[in-house]
């Protein structure tokens, strides 16, 4: 356990250096392992650049051609959410949104099994709804069949959910989801919600108007 | 590796933990509140008559013990615990129900744990929630246990405390790995149970998932001398020094440690462990042959007793002992005994039998062995000897970079759901010799390969692989 | 001290005062003085009685130490009367053994035989033994085993039921130092096997045996079909399209063999439990590498009925498999060990038990069970056999 490694790592990430991280991961295999304790952190910076240098390395595993890799450790990701394993695995849909951004074709079935194996479990509820969001549009389909475990979401109590979720369905331009975004234009909770590398603050209400607008927006073009 | 800023938890080593009035949560009457009379009238408010049928005979009842909990709790009463009072009345109810039914009624799916670690809680929820309301939810909770579980009271009853505060008041000693296990927590319970774990008693989680699992093992030289490495002071290092591997699933599937202080494997390392470390010797057994003597006699009881509830005649020696050793490397001439070592596989069946007389070696060290495990899914394996000797002292570089090469290896190579014993079937005993950076030996083996089918590496072979088939016409043609 | 809802916790600041990573308390902390001062200076030992040990250190020192049986499954209420015994006759100190007994050491032999005494008398108030010592030498020990029905959620058998229903049979052996050899008892209550029941001399394993169902619906959306085609040993499962055009799977029943590895990778193939679970016997395994190499447990019973609440048809083949073992096998042979000696045939004769083709090897490595050989004992197997052929 070196604590050079883990250094090197904490801030290649902190500065979002991923070239040179990529680079590392590839040499030796303990940087890598590194990366994969981050997606653990408590640290929000960490985690999150965790995630995404997790994403580039399987992009680039997936374009030199070593596809099963890359199915292999989206199983292990998969794995760590299912209870058989008795693991919890905390970062495991946004990492998979994550790297389906990378890699679109893996979508099926990997897009429609991260929001099956997330969207009932509450510590991995919010991961699959970031996912959800990530992915947009491109989810869109799976986001239909999953529909009354998705609207069921907006019951609960906690404003994080509400607020990610609200945003999740402005991005997928969810239709059925509109009255539920109708009726949380007025709550007022901070909720913060990482998006392309940054961490943006809005209350709820405004995260629920801008994903109604972007519903309107969708049924214009389709 | 300490966290920065916890340095003092991390230096806790034979320091004194709290003493349990400093953390108790329970004051004296609430421990002693209920009387005989009061647990013999206890009815479970569910039909539980298949399980009070378990009461009787002499083996300790678990449903006694379980009644025993309810009365405790429901005279606590519900001000006083943080889970419903009711979760044990509840769970001898679901049980029986199962009893009936000859199903389980525990669902798949439930994940649950504490922000930062990937493991270590185990969610459960029951099918019949109207039913049994109080039982809901029943999460496990795995706690790190001390070395060869050992225990001071302070220590029990605290964690006693915060399992009946904030759990179902019902425990595992042990769990199948080793782990303390809290039975029986509801979600909201668990970061408060993880912090009063961690504040109060000075403990971590144990671990879950495809992680390295908290290892355990024998007791070694704490009380056994048999022991030929210190177990406790082995697992704790290692314990301590992958904690990020223990918290943090990063691997392919579960991996075990288990330390066995001699070949007895009282800790079944070589049945259960994907890394078996079993204490061995290289030098001579040592002989006491005035003690050999008085075994010979029948002064000694053989096996330090443990045949006495049978009467198998008088001790003999010859045929106890020398003949039945497995590499018949002993001789007895009536008074003294010699052992040609070097043809001894320390079986310890000897030493077993006398162990006044014998002792295990002085030059010791451990053996490791590699890739036991259950059956699913290719079957069940026992860990493969691999390296024959190594010494175990502190700070244990030389086995640390053994285990940095299997994981770092394993990590990439190993498939969904493979422990590291089918992987090492799957890409072959010579390969992970390799990986190692060991030469094979025929102590890896029982026996050579019997089928021929040999693969020769290109730059064993003289002109290597490749083929012109014009030159082999020129000299056979069609 | 920590009270109420949240303790130590705040949700606002989870990350306030949190500890992680240290790990278990070091054992230092916990060491008797008596085992604290001898730490690596054990010279030998002696079972004065059943349930009593003595350690002898080279500095003269003895530690003696009374082992008694546990349930395993414990509430915190018998774990606190563990405190009061160990506070009252072992200065706080108490440990428990890796089969789940539990051992209290006490520095002179006066108080060894006081606590001994004390915790053979204890009951519950149900009539069984709370603390019943014995478990050393020559006898059975603890019956390791798993949740069962009090908590796993893959079980085809309960746990604590047929262990206490097997454990009261066979409560003199646990009493006793009587048998050829040590006789190690496992429990599993499903294929995933929590603990070394691959390797126990008797080992009792709960088994299901029906093909899993499959949610045809959803198994396409939750679940990535080429793993649930690969996760199959015996590829008895392959892809299809439904009628109604949803990918899916379908189970060819005649391979599947119900270990539920498909259920592990997918949960829309549930492996129904119900009538046809059950509980299989296995005997003749061994960890220790004493005399004999370390051995595998063998299926000796397919299946037997589970049931409740005492598991009789069980208890009935396990005690008339110790008894006879007691009876024939040499002094130190362990089960495994006689089994082979007299040859399997004779042990099925001798057992009563039929041997049928649920017991040949069909896995894996299968040929390497064969007997390859000429020699064997003529039994009522083997008459069946040659009648069967016109042979006699």
């Amino acid at each position: 356990m070196d604590k050079s490694v883990k250094q090197q790592v904490r801030e290649l990430l902190r500065k979002r250096d991923y070239e040179p991280l990529l680079d590392l991961c590839e040499r030796d295999r303990r940087f890598w392992q590194e990366v994969r304790f981050r997606l653990f952190d408590m640290d929000e910076n960490l985690r999150w650049t965790a995630i995404e240098m997790a994403a580039k390395l399987m992009q680039h595993w997936w374009s030199s051609g070593q596809e099963e890799k890359v199915r292999i450790y989206i199983r292990t990701l998969f794995w760590s959410m299912s209870d058989e394993s008795g693991g919890i695995g905390w970062s495991a849909p946004q990492t998979i949104a994550e790297i389906i951004v990378n890699i679109p074709e893996i979508i099926d079935p990997y897009g429609s099994m991260m929001i099956a194996h997330s969207i009932e479990e509450p510590p991995l509820m919010k991961g699959g709804l970031w996912g959800i969001g990530r992915l947009g549009r491109r989810i869109a389909e799976s986001v239909n069949f999953f529909e009354d475990k998705i609207l069921a979401v907006f019951q609960s109590e906690d404003s994080e959910i509400l607020g990610i979720a609200a945003w999740a369905m402005g991005e997928a331009g969810f239709q059925p989801a509109r009255p539920l975004l109708e009726e949380l234009r007025f709550r007022t909770e901070n909720v913060q919600i990482y998006i392309n590398g940054k961490f943006l603050q809005k209350k709820v209400g405004r995260w629920a108007e801008e994903s109604i607008g972007k519903i309107e927006k969708s049924r214009g073009i389709s | 590796m300490s966290i920065p800023g916890q340095e003092k938890q991390w230096d806790k080593e034979e320091k004194e933990h709290r003493k349990y009035n400093d953390v108790r949560i329970f004051d004296d009457n609430q421990l002693n509140n209920y009387t005989e009379d009061e647990l013999k009238n206890y009815k479970c408010k569910h039909d539980i008559s298949q399980l009070e049928q378990l009461e009787s005979g002499p083996w300790p009842s678990f449903v006694s013990d379980l009644k025993r909990e309810a009365v405790h709790r429901h005279k606590v009463g519900q001000d006083n615990l943080m889970i419903p009072a009711d979760i044990v009345d509840d769970l001898l109810g679901i049980v029986e129900l199962s009893y009936k039914e000859r199903e389980t009624h525990w669902k798949h799916g439930g994940i649950v744990g504490v922000l930062g670690y990937g493991g270590g809680i185990v969610g459960r929820y029951n099918d019949q929630q109207a039913k049994f309301p109080n039982i809901a939810h029943f999460h496990t909770i795995r706690v790190a246990q001390p070395g060869a579980k050992f225990y001071t009271t302070d220590y029990l009853r605290a964690f006693s405390d915060i399992a009946e505060y904030r759990g179902s008041g019902l425990t595992n000693l042990h769990g199948s790995t080793g782990d303390m296990v809290i039975l029986g927590s509801f979600s909201e319970q668990l970061e408060p149970l993880f912090f009063d774990l961690t504040h109060d008693l000075g403990v971590d989680l144990g671990g879950s998932g495809g992680n390295l699992r908290t290892p355990s093992d024998c007791i070694g030289k704490a009380r056994c001398e048999f022991a030929c490495y210190d177990t406790m002071a082995l697992c704790y290092d290692l314990t301590m020094t992958y904690q990020d591997e223990l918290h943090r699933p990063a691997f392919p599937y579960k991996f075990k440690f288990k330390f066995d202080g001699c070949p007895n494997c009282c800790i079944a390392s070589i049945a259960r462990a994907d890394m078996s470390y079993i204490g061995t010797w290289k030098d001579d057994i040592r002989i006491n042959q005035d003690a050999v003597q008085e075994y010979a006699a029948g002064k000694i009881p053989p096996d330090g007793g443990g045949f006495a509830g049978r009467d198998w005649g008088k001790f003999d020696i010859q045929a106890e002992v020398i003949n039945l050793c497995p590499t018949q490397c002993m001789k007895w001439d009536g008074k003294k005994i010699s052992i040609n070592n070097a043809e001894c596989n320390r079986c310890m069946h000897c030493i077993d039998v006398m162990p006044e007389a014998l002792r295990v070696g002085k030059d010791q060290g451990l053996s490791i062995l590699f890739g036991a495990k259950a059956p699913i899914l290719e079957g069940a394996q026992m860990s493969c000897m691999t390296i024959p000797f190594m010494y175990a002292n502190a700070p244990y570089t030389s086995i640390k970079g053994v285990v940095t090469k299997v994981f770092d290896w394993w990590t990439e190579e190993g498939k969904n759901r493979e422990r590291v014993g089918e992987t090492i079937q799957r890409v072959s005993l010579k390969k992970f010799c390799e990986v190692l950076g060991i030469p094979p030996m025929p102590q890896m083996v029982t026996a050579p390969r019997a089928n021929p089918y040999v693969f020769f590496k290109e730059e064993e072979v003289p002109g290597g692989f490749a083929r012109d088939i014009d030159d082999y016409r020129s000299r056979h043609p069609r | 001290m920590s009270k109420g809802k949240l303790g130590y916790f705040n949700p606002q600041k989870p990350q306030e005062n949190r500890i992680t990573d240290i790990g278990p308390c070091h054992y230092g902390q916990m060491l008797p003085p008596v085992i604290r001062r001898n730490y690596g200076k054990w010279a030998s030992h002696r079972i004065l009685e059943p349930g009593l040990l003595v350690h002898v250190s080279e500095t003269g020192e003895k530690a003696f130490t009374v082992r008694a049986a546990a349930a395993r499954i414990m509430s915190v209420e018998h774990i606190r009367e563990i405190c009061d015994i160990a506070d009252k006759h072992c200065n706080g100190y108490v440990r428990f053994t890796t089969r789940n007994n539990i051992e209290f050491i006490t520095d002179s032999e006066e108080k060894a035989k006081a606590l001994k005494k004390e915790l053979d008398s204890r009951k519950h108030v149900g009539g069984s033994f709370k603390f019943p010592t014995g478990g050393t030498g020559m006898g059975m020990t603890n019956i390791v085993h798993t949740q069962g029905w009090i908590h796993c959620h893959t079980p085809a058998t309960d746990a604590s039921g047929p262990v206490k229903a097997v454990a009261d049979v066979l409560f003199d052996e646990f009493k006793n130092m009587r048998l050829p050899a040590k006789l190690r008892i496992a429990l599993a209550c499903c294929l995933n096997m929590c603990g070394a029941v691959h390797c126990s001399d008797i080992a009792l394993l709960g088994y299901h045996r029906k093909p899993p169902a499959i949610d045809h619906e959803v198994l396409g959306k939750v679940c990535e079909i080429p793993l649930v085609v690969a996760s199959c040993p015996l590829y008895a499962i392959k892809p299809i399209t439904t009628e109604d055009g949803k990918k899916s799977v379908s189970v060819n029943i005649e391979k599947c063999m119900y270990c539920g590895n498909c259920y592990t990778m997918c949960l829309a193939l549930p492996l129904s439990d119900g009538p046809g679970d059950g509980v299989a016997i296995l005997a003749g395994g061994k960890v220790s590498n004493r005399l004999s190499p370390p051995k595998f447990s063998k299926v000796i019973v397919p299946i037997l009925p589970n049931n409740t609440p005492r598991w009789p048809e069980v208890t009935d083949v396990v005690k008339k498999m110790v008894e006879i073992w007691a009876k024939e096998a040499n002094k130190y042979e362990r089960l495994g060990d006689w089994a082979e000696r007299i040859g399997w045939e004779r042990f099925f004769e001798k057992m009563g038990l039929p041997f049928t083709h649920h017991l040949v090897d069909d896995y894996r490595l299968a040929v390497d069970t064969f007997r390859t050989s000429t020699q064997f004992k003529f039994t009522e197997h083997a008459w069946a056999v040659s009648k069967a052929v016109g042979g006699i």
